[in-house]
């Protein structure tokens, strides 16, 4: 007979779900973890890990028949391919309302672990400015929270993690408790030499990453094969399956169940609480409810927001915990692009070893502490500076035969890029909400997506290609070529808002420690949660929300007052 | 020019934080026109392909594309992967290519010279880079690209035209580039 009752239920099993399944056991309680897609055992299931391209059929072709038919969404994913297809929605399996005039890009893993197997790693705080932001320009509601609140619960999950990079003393990006960071290329030097000589308000730095570069809480350093989206069987890079729940799993307070999927949340009035979920078996379709005293909603920015949508009551007409009505509003993303990229000529005594899956990073410079720029917030920019290689040397180099091909054989130029992040503002309009009339196999409403980019936005993309510009000419580079084109919300896979923390319950679902102003016993510490989006990689700001919400809600609970 | 391998290296460096809508323009169309046209290719033709590949790729003091069995991959492409319309060019393409050199030397390409195929391969790469667009239905940069990626994705081209190093257990930055006879191959 299966167990029906937890301590606690957490929905999702990837960078959120994780941290909450390894803080919750790890402080005593039951937990019972669901996810939606297949198991994924670590190591084991890294079945592509270190495969090589020419023991793939295609080789470096994708199967655009199958991709077109079954990926049409995820294959926009830049690191979908036959070598992690395994890790990713099937898109024709589990549609939601895609809409071509104006679409929206939902890229979702469909496995334990979720994207905390494909993330890019990227782990930058959140400073006091983005914290400030909203109460500054009074876009969106001001954040319950500020740095300082946060802060010591960075370092927490930072010691925990390991994360890399190099201390830099930046009021905008606060350095994070840093293993020892990884080498700049020749050319990314020169540029950092550079740059600095050109510039007093700006700074190229190794990017910050939760990948090992010593051994750490037990897990090896990087081994440098470059893809770690395939999966690590050395556990250097974060991911669910390395990290959290392995420390989960220690405790024996841990149930994980796979092909979970969350139907809705059954609210009690009497108690103003959850008091249990109903769970779709994706392989019987057989449903289950499970009950619990405590709920973390980690599934994803939209997959948590789906799930209070569609868990209505007589209460909660529009969906769970939605008194406000801001409950799917305010979706946001990031606009990345690669602004500006050229080569370096020079340095050809020089060359790299070892496949260094992280880049560079250059901070944010614009609107600091003073408005100096013609639209709000700000950017930075990740970026490379590597030697190029024959994949893109062929196609600019002419004839045939022996010169030709000897010359594929050896490195090529030094290639440079500066990709910009951008910030994207919190606005009302641009929202999800459950199709009236389309449903999935499970008979659960499919999402729709409403959003645009503003001229804010658009207005920064074309500054982040003028600065780009200027910045890789004052490094010495040539041919060089901008780009100012704009992927659809969702392509820069940071999607936040729709469930916004805040002061005011008017105006905002979860309070200032991620629980639901209407709702005691629901925590919701995914993306969702986000009040704006800073223009930095999020994920360790929600391993930090996460942490701290369940020290907050263990508490509560312990106390009664949940 | 250096986009598409950029756009790789963003990959590697972002993981999944970087839509392919970014590479807007790289993707190809898939058009499907009605055809009788041929869905595979002749023997003649495997044969043609066979004599190019290596001209386009020889055997030097590493392997070429004969050894990299870089035909048998086109071959596999041009008839599982292909869209119609990308078969139709490539096999209309190889046909312009054997009716010129038939015409100019008074040889079949599989009786051609070395020199001949030359000759012919040079021609239409400058027939190519004539055009206005240099869109896919040239054969030239058609057939080049196919047997570039063949060749430097097999298992030779990987491992003897290029420095296998996928489990370097170390990063480097300013490594000497004379420590190397050649480049590292990618690891996607």
């Amino acid at each position: 007979m299966q167990k029906l009752k937890y301590d606690a239920i957490v929905v999702g099993s990837g960078i959120s779900g994780g941290w909450a399944a390894k803080e919750l056991t790890e402080k005593g309680l039951n937990v019972l973890v669901l996810d939606r897609g297949r198991p994924v055992e670590h190591i084991k299931d890294y079945v592509t890990e270190h495969s090589n391209i020419y023991d793939l059929e295609l080789r470096s072709y994708k199967p655009r028949e199958l991709y077109d038919e079954e990926y049409p969404v995820q294959q926009h994913n830049h690191v979908f391919s036959e070598l992690t297809r395994h890790f990713f929605n099937n898109d024709k399996q589990n549609p939601y309302d895609y809409n071509e005039d104006n679409p929206f890009y939902w890229l979702r893993g469909d496995v334990v672990g979720g994207r905390s197997l494909t993330w890019g790693r990227q782990a930058y705080r959140f400073s006091a400015l983005d914290f400030e932001a909203n109460s500054q320009d009074n876009h969106g509601v001001d954040w319950p929270i500020r740095y300082e609140d946060i802060k010591d619960w960075y370092s927490y999950v930072e010691r925990y993690i390991g994360v890399s990079g190099q201390k830099e003393n930046l009021p905008q990006l606060p350095d994070s408790e840093f293993l020892p960071p990884m080498q700049l290329t020749k050319v990314e030097q020169v540029m950092k030499e550079r740059l600095a000589q050109k510039y007093t308000d700006r700074l190229l730095t190794i990017g910050r990453c939760a990948i090992l570069t010593q051994s750490h809480n037990g897990r090896a350093p990087c081994h440098y094969c470059g893809p770690c989206h395939r999966g690590c069987m050395t556990g250097s890079y974060f991911s669910s399956q390395a990290v959290t729940l392995p420390a989960a799993i220690k405790t024996g307070k841990l149930t994980l169940r796979a092909h979970s999927v969350v139907e809705k949340l059954h609210y009690d009035n009497a108690t103003k609480k959850v008091v249990s979920v109903s769970v779709i078996d994706a392989l019987t379709k057989e449903k289950t409810n499970y009950h619990a005293d405590l709920i973390f909603l980690c599934a994803s920015t939209v997959a948590s927001t789906q799930i209070l949508l569609n868990s209505v009551s007589d209460e909660f007409p529009n969906g769970l915990a939605n008194s406000s009505g801001v409950l799917g509003h305010y979706l946001m993303d990031h606009t990345i692009g690669i602004s500006a990229m050229g080569t370096i000529p020079g340095f050809e005594q020089s060359y790299h070893f070892g496949n260094r899956p992280n880049g560079t990073y250059i901070p944010r410079f614009k609107n600091l502490g003073k408005q100096d720029a013609p639209f709000l917030r700000g950017y930075g920019y990740q970026g490379w500076g590597f030697r190029t290689d024959w994949r893109s040397n062929h196609e600019n180099k002419e004839g045939f035969g022996k010169d030709f091909k000897q010359s594929l054989e050896q490195p090529g130029a030094w290639g440079v890029g500066l990709i910009g992040f951008g910030e994207c503002l919190p606005r009302y309009d641009n929202h999800m909400t459950l199709s009236k009339d389309k449903v999935d196999r499970f008979g659960i409403p499919q999402v729709v997506f409403n959003f645009h980019w503003s001229k804010n936005e658009l207005d920064m993309r074309d500054d982040m290609a003028k600065e780009a510009k200027e910045m890789l000419e004052a490094s010495g580079a040539i041919n060089i070529t901008t780009s100012t084109h704009i992927h659809p919300g969702g392509g820069a896979i940071h999607e936040m808002g729709t469930a916004r923390m805040g002061k005011d319950p008017k105006t905002s679902v979860l309070n200032k420690y991620n629980q639901a102003h209407d709702v005691a016993n629901l925590f919701i510490t995914d993306g969702s949660c986000m009040t704006s989006a800073s223009c930095v990689n999020p994920s360790l700001t929600y391993m930090a929300l996460t942490a701290r919400a369940v020290d907050y809600a263990v508490k509560q609970l312990r106390r009664g007052d949940i | 020019m250096l986009r598409r391998e950029f756009l790789k290296k963003a990959a590697m460096l972002l993981g999944g934080t970087i839509s392919a809508s970014v590479i807007a323009g790289c993707m190809h169309e898939s058009i499907d026109t009605p055809t009788v046209f041929p869905t595979k290719l002749s023997s003649l033709q495997k044969l043609q392909l066979t004599l190019l590949s290596e001209r386009i790729i020889p055997r030097t003091n590493t392997p070429g594309a004969i050894d990299a069995k870089v035909p048998e991959f086109i071959d596999m492409l041009v008839s599982k992967w292909h869209t119609p319309q990308e078969r139709q060019s490539f096999i209309e393409g190889l046909n312009d290519m054997s009716t010129f050199c038939d015409e100019k030397f008074g040889n079949s390409l599989i009786d051609a010279s070395d020199a001949q195929l030359d000759a012919t391969l040079s021609e239409f790469e400058s027939r190519a880079s004539s055009q206005k667009n240099m869109d896919n239905d040239a054969i030239f940069p058609m057939l080049r690209e196919l047997v570039v990626v063949g060749f430097f994705t097999s298992k030779v081209g990987v491992t003897q035209s290029q420095v296998q190093n996928h489990m370097a257990g170390q990063f480097i930055g300013d490594y000497p580039a004379n420590n190397v006879e050649r480049a590292f191959a990618p690891f996607y």
